[in-house]
């Protein structure tokens, strides 16, 4: 039972696996749907439609399961495309409910259609090579994409030292790393240390509060992906941030709270892809911020932003009601007022305007007697102590 | 099937996929593992295997919730209806109401006469022509550029239980996890030393309903993901400190006999709840460490008190806790959440929410600033929100100063500002009357989807199998609004 077990999960592990290792042992035909048209499904619509899920009924992943079509029919009409379902929804507005894929997804490149049009204007075969078929060409894909996996022992070890490590997502071997748990003790030493094995790996990197300096900031001038640098409330100044030089990749610096001054300003400037400089608490002039937000495409958090500005303010509210306002309780009736003279000038009450406060009803002389008790109302409300 | 059979059988899959997820971005998914594992499979918060981690690139790394327990109203802090006051008094017409239920409260009324709201409104400028604020939240109204106003938020709950429970987990009844234990269970802590998923509570001016524990409970998932409640006098997490005559050294002494005799006991009942209880015993020791230094906030500069309000100076009032809120921030803690009681204003209504938005409104607008101004705001995801609104009709006397307002549903206003929040916005409106929505309805499935897509999760995928099924924080629905993205 137990061997048999085992052999259960690893024949899964292998059917995980199944495909590419078929792919790889009988090379495709190049013009075929097995080489071009099957990938574009794989990467943009199996998601859904696919072995684990089917929306809508539809499977996508199989020649079977595309000739079974889905909820709405067929997904398509071999010979042509105008008529298929597919490229139909493929066509339709991004924010018609019926586009697919659905618009927070990804969309296909025009290429990508064009190749589906193309297979199934050819009558759409499983088998064989259609004319004209070609994997179409795509943009080329993002850095990151290339970064190789980190070293497991450099990740481990980072980890049992309790500094956060973590990728951008499940599809990038991009780190976010961030040190915050042992902040007062990141040394220079310790983090070029437990980061030398992952430079190509770190994307964003989190020091606030730590001890770091110029060490640091010279090491992160070495990390290629470096995208996001968070130097919040630590003692770097304009000596250590010169080490960084003119990173080519760092978008987002956060410095607010360091010892940068107007001398940073060159150095800030000569980052070429920076878009994101945040300089509260720093000591820098009006004449340096305002150099830095001549650049365009650079956001400059100085703690200066404004509130936003208040517009207009309506007139007070006045009530107008043909009805007349119903008689109030009698006494004795929860809702009843508990004062017979008004709280802020002693006059008369009027029992239109009233107040509750601590689950007793108070009744004032006038509309404006209920803002001024609003004020404090602990202190009118004792003027009537006990009275339920 | 034979239980030892089982046993081995688990004993396997554990250290098959055990070894399997602690290798980063395998081909191997960690996430599909972590989903077929249950979870966790640690020994020791160290050899924890990684989170699932964000399905795509996250906007925002950690959530701070504002929870406004009771039932804010919408009609006299958010949604601007300048009509209704040529209507004060008139009886709500059935073509609004619909004959729809209404609470036990207020459904035996021989009449449902209108109540504009008392406030002043004012129109602070956003990115998008303006939102028209109440009078009441003047800082709230300074901030309006960083803020998207869902205008059209509307629930299945009418009362506070389930109302509170559905915004928490999801589900009317109990049970589930709350989100901030799916965000643990997700993504992780990102700093060892303190909780993942931290709550703070403050107590309000009116009436109060009961907050139970589960509100921020781990439901089904291992329960090292439920909320940490820090406690606002005394001791901020209880039995923290060593006992008298304890020295740290032999504390650790004896949480290593501890945990080796747990490991053993892990090993041979495979009870997850023993892996928890190691994992907590380890976070307790160094939070030990790290929590004083949290709370302390005698390295905080006398301005950054001063935007907070004089509130601040006592601990667990709402200004007390939004600065908590961003110092657990920027120390990594995931998820913070904080309860702010006492909005439910049957009557006395006019009165009773000025006292709240006094406790609220600076300590809020604050922590947007002070989030923006430290580099954090991009990366935090805060979310304002009741577990519903409140009626436009009085509930009791209608005078002109003073009114109640009963439990609403069907539409009222939450909103959301930061990481991956489209600024400066309002989305979704409602009828004349704001009771029914008119535009772009946003349900409590589509707000939770929204948001988790903020934090880079697709919300059909972060699932957890239990009972034989996969549950989901947004059940079996839910849909991502685009145009509250940034």
């Amino acid at each position: 039972m137990r061997l048999s077990a085992l052999a259960l999960v690893f024949s899964l592990a292998a059917a995980c696996q199944s495909g590419e290792t078929n792919a790889a042992l009988v090379p495709p035909r190049p013009s075929s749907y097995e080489s071009v048209i099957a990938p574009i499904l794989q990467q943009r619509c199996v998601g859904c439609h696919g072995a684990e899920r089917a929306k809508g009924g539809l499977r996508l992943h199989t020649p079977v399961a595309i000739r079974a079509g889905g909820a709405s029919g067929a997904s398509l009409v071999a010979g042509d495309p105008a008529s298929s379902e597919l490229v139909r929804r493929l066509h339709l507005p991004l924010a018609d409910e019926e586009h697919m894929p659905p618009d927070d997804k990804p969309q296909p490149e025009p290429t990508e259609i064009a190749a589906l049009e193309r297979w199934i204007a050819a009558g759409a075969p499983f088998e064989g090579e259609v004319e004209g078929l070609s994997v179409p060409a795509r943009k080329p894909q993002p850095a990151a994409s290339i970064v190789p996996p980190a070293d497991p022992a450099a990740l481990a070890r980072l980890r049992a030292e309790l500094v956060h490590v973590q990728p951008l997502s499940a599809a990038s071997t991009s780190l976010w790393i961030d040190f915050a748990a042992i902040a007062p003790r990141a040394q220079d030493a310790l983090v070029t240390e437990l980061l030398a094995a992952l430079r190509p790996q770190v994307a964003e990197l989190a020091l606030a509060r730590s001890p770091v300096g110029a060490g640091t900031l010279a090491f992160c001038a070495t990390l290629p992906g470096l995208t996001r640098l968070d130097l919040r409330d630590t003692k770097v100044g304009d000596v250590q941030l010169a080490r960084l030089g003119a990173h080519p990749r760092v978008e987002e610096l956060v410095l607010a709270r360091t010892a940068i001054t107007d001398a940073s300003v060159d150095q800030l400037l000569s980052l070429p892809k920076l878009r994101h400089v945040y300089l509260w608490g720093c000591a820098l002039s009006a004449e340096s911020v305002a150099r830095l937000r001549a650049r365009p495409g650079l956001a400059v958090d100085f703690g200066d932003t404004p509130d936003a500005a208040i517009a207009q303010v309506e007139d007070p509210p006045k009530f107008t009601s043909d009805l007349p306002i119903p008689d109030l309780p009698p006494a004795g009736d929860p809702n009843a007022p508990v004062n017979a003279a008004c709280p802020v000038t002693g006059s008369p009450i009027n029992p239109k305007y009233t107040r509750t406060f601590e689950g007793r009803v108070f009744a004032f002389c006038c509309p404006n007697c209920p803002g001024e008790f609003d004020s404090d109302p602990a202190k009118y409300a004792a003027k009537f102590p006990g009275s339920r | 099937m034979n239980p030892i059979h089982e046993h081995y059988l688990s004993l396997t899959r554990r250290r098959f996929f055990g070894r399997a997820a602690t290798t980063i971005g395998a081909g191997l998914g960690a996430l599909s593992l972590g989903s077929l594992l249950g979870g966790s499979n640690a020994l020791g918060a160290q050899d924890t295997a990684l989170p699932q981690g964000p399905h795509f690139a996250p906007k925002a790394k950690r959530v701070i919730y504002l929870h406004m327990e009771g039932g804010p109203s919408h009609l006299d802090l958010y949604d601007y209806k300048p009509e209704l006051r040529r209507r004060f008094n008139q009886d709500l017409p059935d073509s609004i109401r619909k004959g729809q239920r209404l609470t036990t409260m207020t459904s035996g009324q021989s009449r449902f006469p209108v109540a504009p709201s008392m406030f002043r409104f004012q129109r602070a400028e956003n990115r998008t022509g303006g939102v028209w604020l109440s009078e009441i939240l003047p800082h709230t109204a300074s901030v309006a550029n960083e803020i998207a106003f869902i205008h059209s938020m509307e629930t299945e709950a009418i009362n506070h239980e389930p109302g509170i429970t559905f915004f928490q987990t999801g589900n009317q009844q109990p049970g589930r996890p709350s989100f901030g234990s799916w965000m643990s269970y997700g993504l992780g802590s990102a700093n060892a030393n303190l909780p993942t998923f931290a709550v703070m509570i403050t107590q309000g001016q009116g009436n109060m309903q009961a907050l139970a524990a589960r509100f921020w409970g781990s439901g089904f998932l291992p329960s090292e993901h439920q909320g940490c409640k820090l406690r606002s006098s005394g001791d901020p997490v209880l039995y923290l400190k060593d006992p008298p005559g304890v020295a740290r050294l032999d504390r650790r002494r004896m949480l290593d006999l501890v945990g080796a005799l747990n490991e053993k006991e892990a090993r041979e009942s495979l009870d997850p709840e023993v892996d928890a209880r190691i994992a907590q015993a380890e976070m307790a020791y160094r939070m030990q460490m790290s929590v004083p230094e949290l709370t302390d906030f005698s390295d905080e500069d006398e301005a950054t008190l001063a935007l907070y309000g004089e509130d601040v100076r006592k601990p667990g009032t709402f200004a007390a806790n939004c600065l908590l809120a961003r110092r657990l921030a920027e120390r990594g803690v995931r998820f913070i959440q904080l309860y702010m009681r006492g909005w439910d204003q049957h009557g006395g209504l006019p009165g009773e929410i000025q006292l709240q938005t006094r406790a609220v409104d600076r300590a809020q607008a604050a922590l947007i600033k002070d989030l923006r101004r430290r580099g954090l705001l991009d990366e935090t995801l805060i979310l304002w929100a009741g577990e519903f609104g409140r009626t436009v009709y009085s509930q009791g006397t209608l005078t002109e100063t003073n009114y109640g307002r009963d439990h609403h549903p069907r539409a009222f206003t939450v909103w959301a500002a930061g990481g991956g929040i489209a600024p400066g916005i309002s989305y979704g409106k409602t009828d004349d009357y704001g009771y029914n929505i008119a535009e772009n309805p946003v349900t409590v499935h589509d707000l939770h989807a929204t948001l988790l897509h903020v934090l880079g999760f697709d919300h059909e995928r972060l699932v957890y199998r239990h009972q034989g099924r996969d549950y989901r924080l947004t059940d079996v629905s839910g849909r991502v609004i685009p145009e509250l993205l940034a």
